[in-house]
């Protein structure tokens, strides 16, 4: 079954209905244990997420089972199915989601689930996990299943941490299960041995899953090469996993530890092999900071003697530009498209807070070098909303934006100002947020103190970081909520032009739920609702991190300076 | 010396864009490794060009690609169809020394294929307003025993007329359809 021609037609993007990427693997559905992976945003996104694209090809690299992909579809397109009654089809064969043994969700934002249970009902699967007697058996795996209770009504089993052996033992014990039984408590059961699973029907608490070497890790070779243009078009490699630097405010830096690198020879033949199969004109080195990558120099000479002659182009998220790295951005000709920095906050005090181990010289250092060699634009990352932040720290952004502009008039300067959202697991776990109120009253002093001469400037909606805040920092009882205002209308809470705080704000109330206290700080001894998830890095290890840092004190990545005990090694 | 290729756009691959297209043939032929030539600059891409774009929905039957190569190479046909996505197929391949397309091409022969009935004479009438001669369409109501009132129209543009999407706005402004299928059977050489 696919969707009728003229219903493709009349939509607003078709193409990212039709599957049939190239790279795409058929097969029959015989006997094979079925997984559905969905991802609750649209196709150009979902087909940029690495770790959807690993899982798919994990599953279908195993002789019995396969996988197919389903997106959130756009709001035209749900108006015609819903209009039209159809239902929501899978890419690959144009199967109903209903019909496959396992519904996989791939989880990394929160402000995507409304549209996990868009996806649920527009497949015709009941919402509530007691509710369904039957399969599919539905699953979360991803980032925010490392503090997913708003989401546990909903989902039967959740994968914390790295999946890719996970999903081959779920589907083996599947298999087994499937031979003996047809009681889906028992499987849950079963599940729940599984080291990095957590099933909320037997409430135990869960230990995040952890790939121990990276080069004997599954990584797609062939990956699908989508027919429309997608978020990230092009071939990614990943050269490192974790990162040690111990920035407080961010997640990523602790519920992916350790660091565990791909080594150089493992990522030139991956490299080689995806781009001879894909055809793609341009490759992209995935790390949370590639400047870490301890083999950085001999892959620029791989970048430099292997791609640029095939007129190959190289892009790196790079967030962390520091003098060293300098080599490595001019190789892969990103100071002439223009660097990226995050300084994140105005003053050396509030960077020493957050542990961000970057001083205004080595900015200045950094954009005098590539000033030399006639650079064009350099965008600038800061958030405002953090701890200990005053009315001072405020007006050095716009004054560290003008000095970097004394440097080179010529330059184009882009800032983009994001309002702190305190992450689980992290240091500031325990600290407030900023309400909207006060988020607008700290945007309107720095606009103020800038000179917007060549300056461009954007700043994230207060009222989407505070929902973010809310179903990030909240428990089970959001459940009902995302319910209601998904009844109510939520969809793509992500998405600027279709996101509605007012739907949020009335399901809060109808709900009976104060908004104002997820924005509260919080004690040591107050209990967490992540607590149960353990990512084996220690309490005490966050705490005594987040008083250091209260009191100005930097620390050095654990690589360079040596262990602070944070729990997660020896893995 | 240049290959023009003579390929077949159909299936899903109707609803991909212009860009999607061209995007897809770097791909195709990246993956593809023939010696083609390819542009300078910080973006290098294959030298090759198009003919006019067809519109999202439409199938190309004839569509033709001319992209520079280095040197002489047999067998370019199945060399590219090994390496094609599914909606796109290559008909036949010849070279030639210098490419053209943007001279040569003077319009195409379209079809619209839709279930839903349309008065016939309003139409014509339609399609003449719009400076449509009477030779450069056809009109057919294709009812079989199956479906009823299922038509089909083809055009003939020359690149002086509206567009097709023209033409979609004015069937769909006499009456309800259901398109069936949209396609440019060939494209008019000078």
């Amino acid at each position: 079954m696919s969707y009728p021609f003229d219903l493709l037609y009349r939509i607003k993007r078709p193409a990212f209905y039709i599957g049939n990427e190239y790279n795409t693997i058929r097969k029959e559905k015989e006997g094979k244990i079925k997984v559905a992976l969905a991802f609750p945003d649209t196709y150009d996104i979902g087909m940029s997420s690495l770790g959807f694209s690993i899982i798919y090809n994990v599953i279908n690299a195993r002789e019995d089972a396969l996988a197919e992909r389903v997106f959130a579809p756009w709001v035209d397109m749900e108006e015609y199915l819903r209009k039209k009654q159809l239902p929501l089809l899978t890419l690959e064969s144009g199967s109903l989601v209903s019909a496959f043994d396992i519904l996989g969700f791939s989880m990394s934002y929160e402000l995507n689930y409304s549209n996990v249970i868009n996806i649920l009902d527009l497949s015709g699967i009941p919402i509530f996990s007691f509710e369904r007697e039957k399969l599919p058996l539905v699953v979360a795996g991803g980032g925010c299943t490392t503090h997913p209770s708003p989401l546990l009504p909903f989902i039967d089993c959740f994968v914390v941490g790295d999946g890719e052996e996970v999903i081959n033992e779920m589907i083996d014990i599947f298999k087994e299960w499937r031979v003996n039984s047809n009681r889906k408590e028992e499987l849950l059961k079963t599940l729940s041995d599984i080291d990095g699973i957590y099933v909320p029907l037997f409430h135990k608490t869960v230990k995040r899953r952890i790939v121990k070497d990276l080069n004997k890790t599954p990584y797609p070779t062939r990956p699908l090469v989508p027919n429309t243009e997608v978020i990230h078009d092009r071939a990614i490699v990943e050269i490192m996993r974790g990162c040690t630097r111990g920035c407080r405010f961010c997640e990523a830096g602790f519920i992916y530890r350790p660091v565990r690198e791909r080594s150089l020879e493992k990522v030139i033949s991956l490299s080689d092999d995806i781009l001879s199969s894909t055809g793609y004109n341009e490759i992209g080195f995935l790390s949370l900071s590639v400047s870490d990558y301890s083999q950085i120099e001999g892959l620029t000479r791989y970048i430099e003697e292997g791609l640029i002659p095939l007129y190959i182009s190289v892009s790196t998220p790079s967030l962390r530009v520091d003098t060293s790295s300098i080599e490595f951005f001019h190789a892969i000709g990103e100071i002439k498209r223009g660097l990226t920095f995050a300084p994140e906050a105005g003053t050396q005090r509030l960077r020493d807070i957050i542990n961000k181990n970057v001083t205004e010289e080595d900015i200045f250092n950094v954009i005098k070098i590539t000033s030399k060699e006639g650079w064009r634009s350099v965008k600038l990352y800061f958030m405002i909303g953090l701890p200990t932040e005053g009315e001072e720290d405020i007006i050095e952004i716009p004054r560290l934006i003008n000095e970097i502009r004394k440097i080179d008039k010529k330059i184009e300067i882009n800032v983009s100002i994001s309002i702190f959202v305190p992450k689980p697991h992290t240091p500031f776990q325990w600290t407030g947020q900023i309400s909207p109120t006060e988020a607008k009253e700290k945007i309107s002093i720095l606009s103020k103190n800038l000179n917007r001469k060549g300056i461009s400037i954007s700043w994230h909606d207060p009222y989407v970081s505070v929902l973010e805040g809310i179903l990030t920092r909240g428990g089970k009882e959001l459940s009902n909520v995302i319910l209601n205002a998904w009844k109510n209308g939520a969809r793509f809470d992500a998405w600027t032009d279709q996101y509605k705080w007012e739907i949020w704000e009335k399901a809060l109330k109808e709900e009976g739920i104060d908004w104002m206290i997820y924005l509260k700080e919080k004690n040591y001894q107050d209990p967490l609702p992540w607590d149960f998830v353990d990512v084996r890095v220690k309490k005490e290890f966050l705490w005594k991190e987040y008083q250091i840092g209260l009191s100005g004190v930097r620390r050095e990545d654990c690589r360079i300076k040596g262990c602070y005990n944070c729990g997660v090694c020896p893995y | 010396m240049f290959a023009r290729i003579e390929y077949k756009k159909y299936g899903p691959l109707v609803f991909i864009s212009h860009l999607d297209l061209i995007r897809t043939w770097e791909r195709i032929i990246r993956r593809s490794k023939l010696p083609v030539v390819f542009t300078e600059g910080f973006h290098p891409k294959p030298k090759f060009s198009f003919v006019p774009p067809l519109p999202v929905g439409f199938e190309g039957e004839r569509e033709l690609l001319d992209v520079k190569i280095k040197e002489m190479c047999p067998d370019i046909k199945e060399i590219i169809n090994k390496v094609v996505p599914y909606g796109i197929l290559v008909n036949n391949v010849e070279i030639i020394s210098n490419s053209n397309l943007g001279k040569i091409i003077i319009g195409g022969i379209y079809n619209f294929q839709w279930l839903g009935e349309i008065d016939k004479k309003e139409l014509e009438e339609k399609l003449e307003t719009i400076g449509l001669k009477e030779w450069e369409y056809s009109f057919k109501s294709l009812d079989t025993h199956k479906v009823e009132n299922f038509s089909s129209l083809h055009i003939l543009f020359s690149s002086c007329y509206p567009t097709p999407k023209k033409i979609i706005e004015l069937i769909e402004g006499l009456g309800r359809v259901e398109w069936k299928k949209l396609s440019r059977i060939s494209l008019l050489k000078k």
